[in-house]
């Protein structure tokens, strides 16, 4: 399924896809994996994998205001985590950075996640998360999305 | 024709503003401990199983670890000192993430509103 713009009846659903199949095409994977294994995925692995992924998932929503009192549209401001899960620290912050940086720069322009109806791109947050195998990075992110 | 007009009670009116001020500045200082120590309360009620994440207490060290900072005015930090609750919290390779912090964050927010109004509206 591809989604190309965040539709108001299936808002959640349309961020968490739209990031993956966005992070997926601009995104390089640094193991050549067979076609069975993902490098990004919309929930947590229940699975065995091979590290790096990337997981993305929504952390909720909440309602930011209504466009008018005689107006059903609201202004909602979506969260959405991006963690990225790796073998050592170099590894996870340079995935981690690449991501950023591509959710930065094509807020506006390129692919301009505008058009997607995301709008406002915040990271609220990043954090380690260093266990003995595994190192991961947990950014929460928000956009506003206009729910017309 | 000259019109003169006079603004009684002036220093009056500053005097009553500046008062002000300063009562409502207390009031949201008051409001935001009130607010810190409720947040605490909530986390420890999640971290304990009385809310809808999974229990996390097997000594009670984290359970007992969690404490409410005032670094600078108008800010209350909630936080653990301990390294493990991050794992906890956000799950890791082998365990699902249980988001006592997050969520309570997210249940608390009308609340913390409500006290930070309350204590303002009775000095207004």
């Amino acid at each position: 399924m591809t989604v190309t713009k965040v539709n108001s009846a299936t808002f959640i659903s349309d961020l968490i896809i739209l990031i993956r199949d966005n992070l997926k095409n601009n995104i390089d994977d640094p193991l050549n994996r067979p076609a069975n294994q993902k490098f990004i995925m919309t929930s947590y692995p229940q699975t065995a994998v091979n590290y790096p992924v990337i997981t993305i998932t929504d952390t909720g929503s909440r309602q930011e205001g209504k466009l008018g009192m005689g107006s059903q549209g609201t202004v909602l401001r979506l969260g959405v985590e991006i963690r990225v899960w790796a073998r050592n620290v170099k590894e996870r912050d340079t995935i981690f950075n690449e991501v950023h940086e591509y959710l930065r720069i094509n807020q506006i322009t390129g692919d301009d996640l505008n058009d997607a109806n995301l709008y406002d791109f915040n990271m609220d947050s990043v954090v380690n998360v260093s266990e003995p195998d595994v190192k991961s990075k947990v950014g929460e992110f928000t956009f506003l999305y206009l729910c017309v | 024709m000259v019109v003169k007009v006079n603004v009684i009670g002036i220093p009056k009116v500053q005097l009553m503003l500046i008062a002000k001020d300063a009562a409502v500045k207390v009031a949201a200082q008051a409001a935001v401990k009130q607010a810190g120590f409720f947040v605490q309360g909530e986390v420890k009620d999640s971290v304990a199983g009385r809310k809808a994440e999974p229990r996390s207490v097997d000594t009670g060290r984290f359970l007992n670890s969690i404490g409410t900072e005032f670094p600078k005015p108008l800010v209350a930090v909630v936080e653990t000192p301990l390294d493990y609750p991050t794992v906890l919290e956000l799950g890791g390779a082998n365990r699902a993430p249980r988001h006592h912090f997050r969520n309570t964050a997210k249940r608390s927010q009308t609340k913390v509103k409500d006290f930070v109004q309350t204590k303002i509206n009775a000095v207004i």
